[in-house]
């Protein structure tokens, strides 16, 4: 596969250098501008041009032991469904998942752009025993603040980040913040493995270029990630094609964790459909919102797929999530809970 | 690098969920509007990059030993998603204050200006300390700003505004 080094490219709203991002449409489209994706022109994938200084292994215990869950089983992560910058629903939404999960991730969300900063959320998190996962992005601090972020959730114990660019701040509910992109995915995993972190990143396989995407995969690993969670992108199959192929681009299996979607509710639904680039598996969501039960057979499909996933072959967990209406945190904590803890999680 | 841009009293839009004032910003507002000498405060703000660590965790950790904190809040390296984090975060902790840096170091990111950033810690219900020069203090009242931070680093003082 033919590839360049990095150039700038300043046409691109994220600044990126190693693009294209998940959030490119269908038809080429930038998710930002009104228009075509910059990098769909170029010749991919861009090529890490880091100095292969050697990577850290995970200095923090929470780290080493997710790596020795991963050694005896597939890894089941959850998302986590507390309401922003509210202590009371972080405890009680930890207390729903605590036991049922490997490890939760406490990620961005578009309706709640504003959280506690991710160590702090962090500590909060820990503090009610579980394994956290944090979900960096650098679309809001530039490389000082990220680093002072990446040595404190190492300070604060965390499992690992999972390192992404973020959506730009025209998405979401606060268009009016200064968009920062000072890094990106690409060149913050390299300065969280050096600070001692186990790191992930995104990958959207349905996004077009669809056939550069396992090379992208490839220069990621080499730039310092470790696990590959992937967007929804259709069925079993795709996802077992989607691993063979970032085997194939990068010489060695990447271990990838496919994302399973919860949906519980007409408001998880509406979630969902904001996600770029997310396929789910024929009548997902139908089957879900015309049961009388929702919330059960929600359960239900995701334990199904999730089960299918864990079954597939190059895939190292998954990663359980989705959201409900406000008010709902606890209710769809203890939903994700039930999922992961048939999984395998916790175990 | 650039520089601050200088920006007029326009109100920011304030759409952090609106605290009321904790037990130790309510001892600190008290003591300045009665003119008492405030609780001796350890003042902390970020280490530096890229061992850090951020001003919050140390607030956390300097307030679990039962210490009265205020914290110097960074905004050039930051946008404004950020910095009302960490204003939300730091209002959670109760720490008896923010403190403003009237003219901040020029930075990559130029989201909020320090008179915002005043009205947005206000707005979470923390008192805000002014650092250096307050050319105009009507202003920075009107911001919600209560004091001027004296004394030295390790012997910070505050003094109403
Ligand atoms: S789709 Fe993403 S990578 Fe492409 S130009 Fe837009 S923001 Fe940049």
């Amino acid at each position: 596969m033919s590839g360049v080094g990095a150039v700038g490219t300043a046409a691109c709203p994220k600044r990126m250098t190693y693009g294209p991002c998940g959030g490119v449409g269908a038809d080429g489209g930038c998710e930002v501008a009104p228009e075509p994706c910059v990098f769909l022109p170029r010749p991919l994938p861009v090529r890490w041009s880091g100095d292969g200084t050697p990577l850290e292994e995970p200095r923090t215990r929470a780290g080493r032991e997710v790596l020795e869950v991963m050694a005896r089983r597939p890894l089941v992560v959850s998302g986590f469904p507390a309401a922003p910058m509210s202590r009371d629903s972080v405890r009680a939404c930890a207390e729903a998942l605590r036991g049922s999960t490997d490890c939760v991730l406490a990620g961005d969300s578009g309706r709640a752009r504003v959280q506690f900063p991710p160590a702090y959320r962090a500590r909060l998190m820990a503090a009610e025993g579980l394994r956290v996962w944090s979900g960096v992005n650098c679309r809001d601090r530039d490389r000082d603040a990220l680093d002072r972020e990446l040595a404190s959730l190492r300070e604060v114990g965390v499992a690992g980040v999972h390192c992404v660019t973020g959506d730009h701040t025209g998405s979401g509910d606060r268009p009016d913040a200064t968009p920062v992109f000072d890094l990106e995915a690409t060149t913050l995993l390299p300065r969280a493995r050096r600070a001692g972190l186990l790191t992930s990143f995104a990958e959207s396989p349905a996004a077009p270029p669809v056939r550069h995407r396992p090379a992208r995969v490839a220069e990621k690993v080499r730039a310092g990630g470790r696990l590959c969670w992937l967007q929804y992108c259709g069925e079993v199959e795709d996802v077992e094609a989607f691993a063979a192929a970032t085997a194939a681009a990068a010489g060695a299996p990447v271990p990838v964790l496919p994302g399973v979607p919860l949906v519980v509710d007409r408001a998880g639904a509406l979630l969902l459909a904001d996600f770029a680039a997310a396929v789910l598996p024929e009548g997902y969501v139908e089957r879900v919102l015309e049961a009388r039960d929702p919330e059960v057979v929600g359960v239900q499909v995701a334990v199904e797929l999730g089960t299918r996933l864990l079954g597939a072959s190059g895939v190292a967990g998954v990663v359980v999530a989705g959201g409900a209406g406000p008010g709902r945190e606890v209710a769809f904590a203890r939903a994700l809970a039930t999922v992961t803890r048939e999984l395998g999680g916790g175990s | 690098m650039p520089t601050w841009p200088l920006r007029g009293d326009a109100p920011v839009e304030d759409r952090l969920r609106p605290g009321s004032r904790r037990p130790r910003a309510a001892a600190l507002a008290g003591a300045l509007a009665e003119g008492r000498p405030p609780a001796p405060a350890v003042l902390l703000g970020d280490g530096p990059p890229p061992t850090g660590p951020t001003v919050v965790l140390r607030a956390a950790e300097a307030r679990e030993a039962g210490e009265d904190v205020w914290c110097r809040i960074a905004v050039h390296d930051r946008n404004r998603v950020a910095v009302e984090g960490d204003l939300a975060a730091l209002a959670d902790l109760d720490v008896a204050a923010v403190v403003v840096d009237a003219d901040p170091p020029p930075g990559r990111v130029l989201d909020l200006a320090p008179i915002e950033v005043a009205r947005l810690a206000t707005y979470a219900g923390l008192v805000v300390l002014v650092a250096g020069p307050v050319g105009e203090p009507e202003r920075w009242r009107r911001a919600g700003a209560c004091g001027l931070l004296v004394g030295t680093p390790d012997r910070p003082r505050a003094v109403a505004l």
